[in-house]
């Protein structure tokens, strides 16, 4: 699905205007009045980004932004205003916006931002797919296996897991090659790498380093 | 006509003089008088009673004295008669009795006879012609003083003088006869004595009262000396009642007693003149008396309402010589004219004004003393305030470029008819002056005012431009990259430019208002909508209303609601409401914040509510929150509602808040007169006071 720009703004004419622009330069553009109807017209899965006029009648910019992040949704957005000041643009950016872009502007620097926040969106979808394909994998090792991999994130050898589970080293070397095969990694480098980005033994070992 | 003296040299005269204080003594000098002739008059009357009083007597006295001397005489010759024919009968014996040939029973019979004709008869005596007395009836009677008569008597030819003679039984008088005989007989004188008590009696009867009669003889040293009175009469042994000259010449009246040595006097009682002048006297002195305080309680009277009519004038006076300081220590002009025109008083600051004297102005009219343009203009106004009875003010040009202020009001006489105008002329250049600095100053504080506000909106503003700013840069580089690719849909290039134009067109309209708005000028009045008004000055505001998330509802009751205004100032006043809503709301942080706009009508004004959802105000905040430097914003300078309030006054509009209102808050009420003749021309100043 190619993504969109979703375009927030009050302004009826000026709307009209960047949506023309932005369509002349191949965007898909899907434009909104007012935020609360763009919260109506989103689905989550829908790629792109968030062009978002700061100063709405209803929610603003501002309170849209923080909305869509308290709902999980990671669309990355690009403020536009016709007068904005600094402590809102901090808070915007702080936000995580991309960029916080004063009318009139350069359309080539929206247009960059915008292919940006495309590529960002992009990879931020991808992330979460894998880590939701990690997910799904971890689900499948056993509580033994579980146990096993954590200590291989933190670097123990087999030697050393065996002996920390007072297992024989025979054991701890199956339980390695199934946590392989069910991780579906390459390598130990490969399950490590999943397992950080998860989340797993990294948390663990900053609980043991620092509890 | 016109109250007394209210002309020119009548206030002088007034003032001059004060011949007021002579009136008392006047009065009392006119009391004196009066009470002197009146005395007078009294003094004459009582006199004249006196005289009369006296002639009176004098005329009675002289009537009894007559009466009494005509009755004397009748019974002094009756009795000289009846002595005479009893001396004719008795002859015989008479004569028998002086020849000694006569007895006892002749003298018997004689006596017998004198007591039958005489009751009276004290004594009676014969006696020769050489006065020897021959015959005596017992009584020893004769005397010096007798025998003196006796001689008289015959020598004189038988004259008798009656005369008393006064004798230790008695005092009586003698009629004497001769005894007639045959010639060549002894001559013989008869003669009777009686008592003066028949005389008594005559005089008794004749005496009026208050008089006495007397009968005297004359005594030495001109003594009277009383013989006979009414009471009594002299006896010997008595003494002699002797009347002093002195005294004597107080007799009423007197008159001889023909046959007799007496005279017949009327004296008065001592108390007949002294009881009558007493007694006029104090009816004289009671008339006086009363005459005299009858004047002095009309005095009295009449000094009491002197003093009142003085006081009441006095006062007049005084009101009138303290009205007349007054308007001539007034650096005004005030002037009196009549009906036709004719000045009655002027004071002496008009005099100078049209550069005359007072008197070459008294008595004469504008067109004799103005030039006939302004004249006419003063008769034409004069004639309006007489026909219409109001009052009129103006401005009206004077000398040097100054600007004088004429006031003009009916006068009215007693009866309520128009006697006339008064007029007052104030020089109001100066107050023109100050009033024209007040209003630049007040100009240029409603100027800032107005810049607070745009830098207040200035965000707004703002971003209120940047829109269409903005779209036009979008359209522009959209039809850059339309034409760049070469074959650009022409129609849809057409729509882009016209979009673009526009928005450029936008752009420069808020740019336009804004510059408006701030424009440092003179206020221009038009009749406008009110509805249509709001709407635009709420339009400046809605970028800020959208930033706070105010909602905000224009309410109109009715369309067409007009005013005469001057936009920008009145544009302000509601963007400064506006904004006071704005901080009262965002300063409770309640929510919703709701802005409600109503133009309506009420009676003769139009009104704009401008209500809010804040949390209003405490009765102490109310009731300051139109004065100057009164703010309750952190940031604020206190005098948006200030200027506020100037300019709806300017406009002969009111502002006004409640506390709480419709919808919570604090509702403002700006109230301005109904325009309803828009199509017209503006109307003429009539007072130009306003300016603006």
């Amino acid at each position: 699905m190619s993504p969109q720009v979703f375009l927030v703004d009050d302004d009826d004419a000026y709307r009209r205007s960047l949506r023309f622009l932005l369509e002349s330069s191949g965007f898909n553009v899907r434009d909104f009045a007012s935020a609360e109807a763009f919260l109506r017209e989103y689905r989550e899965e829908l790629p792109g980004c968030l062009v978002l006029d700061l100063r709405m009648p209803g929610l603003s910019g501002i309170e849209l932004q923080d909305q869509l992040r308290h709902d999980g949704v990671e669309l990355p957005i690009i403020f536009i205003t016709g007068h904005g000041d600094v402590p809102v643009s901090v808070q915007a950016m702080k936000g995580g916006a991309i960029d916080f872009l004063e009318k009139p502007f350069d359309d080539a620097q929206l247009m960059d931002r915008i292919r940006e926040a495309f590529a960002l969106d992009a990879r931020r979808r991808a992330e979460r797919e894998e880590r939701e394909r990690v997910a799904a994998r971890l689900q499948r090792l056993t509580r033994r296996e579980n146990e096993v991999l954590a200590l291989l994130v933190q670097g123990y050898s087999n030697k050393e897991i065996a002996e920390k589970l007072d297992v024989s080293h025979r054991t701890v070397e199956v339980h390695r090659a199934r946590i392989m095969h069910k991780m579906e990694a390459g390598s130990l480098a490969e399950l490590v790498q999943a397992a950080v980005r998860f989340g797993i033994g990294g948390k663990d070992e900053s609980t043991h380093s620092f509890g | 006509m016109f109250p007394s003296g209210l002309d020119g040299a009548g206030m002088q005269r007034a003032s001059g003089s004060r011949w007021m204080g002579r009136t008392g003594p006047m009065a009392l000098a006119y009391s004196v008088v009066f009470i002197g002739v009146v005395a007078a008059l009294l003094t004459w009357q009582a006199q004249e009673r006196l005289h009369g009083f006296s002639a009176v007597q004098r005329e009675l006295a002289a009537g009894a004295v007559s009466g009494a001397v005509s009755q004397i005489g009748v019974r002094v010759s009756e009795l000289n008669r009846s002595v005479r024919i009893l001396a004719v009968e008795e002859a015989p014996r008479l004569r028998r009795l002086a020849s000694g040939a006569g007895d006892a029973g002749d003298l018997a019979a004689l006596r017998r006879r004198v007591q039958a004709f005489f009751p009276e008869v004290f004594a009676f005596t014969l006696v020769d012609g050489f006065g020897d007395i021959l015959i005596d009836s017992g009584h020893d009677l004769v005397g010096d003083v007798c025998r003196l008569d006796i001689a008289d008597f015959v020598l004189h030819g038988h004259q008798q003088v009656l005369r008393l003679h006064p004798h230790p039984l008695g005092s009586h008088f003698d009629v004497m006869v001769p005894v007639p005989g045959r010639p060549g007989a002894q001559e013989l004188v008869f003669f009777i004595s009686l008592s003066p008590e028949s005389l008594t009696r005559v005089l008794a009867d004749a005496q009026p009262p208050g008089h006495r009669l007397v009968l005297v003889t004359e005594g030495a040293g001109g003594q009277a000396v009383v013989d006979v009175s009414a009471q009594s009469w002299r006896a010997a042994e008595e003494p002699v009642e002797i009347i002093p000259a002195a005294q004597w010449v107080r007799a009423l009246y007197q008159a001889p007693v023909p046959g007799t040595a007496w005279i017949l006097a009327d004296l008065p009682e001592a108390g007949l003149f002294e009881e009558e002048r007493e007694r006029v006297w104090s009816e004289t002195a009671v008339l006086m008396v009363g005459v005299v305080l009858a004047a002095g309680l009309m005095m009295v009277w009449s000094w009491r309402t002197e003093r009142r009519r003085m006081s009441a004038e006095r006062l007049l006076r005084d009101s009138h010589a303290t009205l007349s300081a007054v308007v001539e220590a007034m650096a005004d002009g005030v002037y009196l004219k009549d009906r036709a025109g004719h000045y009655r008083l002027v004071n002496e600051a008009y005099a100078r004004s049209l550069g005359r004297s007072r008197s070459a102005l008294l008595g004469r009219t504008d067109m004799e003393v103005l030039d006939p343009e302004t004249a006419e203009r003063n008769r034409s106004v004069e004639h309006w305030v007489m026909r219409s009875g109001r009052v009129d003010m103006r401005e009206e040009p004077a000398d040097g470029d100054r600007t004088v202020l004429g006031t003009r009001a009916p006068v009215y006489n007693d009866a309520g008819q128009v006697a006339g105008v008064v007029g007052v002329r104030q020089d109001v250049t100066e107050l023109k002056q100050a009033e024209e600095v007040l209003r630049r100053h007040q100009l240029e504080l409603a100027h800032v005012d107005r810049l607070s506000i745009i830098g207040e909106l200035a965000t707004g503003l703002a971003h209120e431009l940047n829109q269409p700013l903005g779209a036009v840069v979008n359209y522009a580089k959209a039809s850059l990259k339309l034409v760049r690719q070469g074959t650009p849909d022409r129609q849809r290039l057409e729509q882009v430019l016209e979009e673009t134009v526009n928005q450029a067109m936008r752009g420069s309209e808020i740019v336009r208002k804004t510059r408006e708005f701030v424009r440092k000028g003179q206020p221009h009045f038009v009749c406008t909508d009110l509805e249509e008004l709001v709407r635009q000055a709420a339009g400046f505001a809605a970028s800020e209303l959208r930033a706070r998330k105010v909602s905000m509802e224009i309410v109109a009751t009715e369309v067409g609601i007009q005013v005469r205004c001057d936009r920008i100032q009145l544009e302000q006043v509601l963007l400064n409401l506006i904004f006071n809503a704005l901080e009262a709301m965002e300063e409770a942080q309640l929510v919703p914040r709701r802005l409600r706009l109503t133009i309506t009508r009420s009676g003769r004004n139009a009104c704009i509510l401008v209500a809010d959802s804040g949390p209003g105000l405490d009765r102490a905040q109310c009731a300051r929150v139109f004065e100057p430097f009164y703010t309750t914003r952190r940031e604020g300078t206190g005098m948006g509602l200030a200027i506020c309030r100037t300019i709806v006054e300017a406009h002969g509009g009111h502002i006004d808040v409640q506390c709480r209102g419709e919808l919570g808050g604090a509702v403002f009420e700006v109230s301005l007169p109904l325009e309803e003749t828009c199509d017209e021309e503006m109307p003429r100043e009539s007072t130009g006071l306003s300016g603006r």
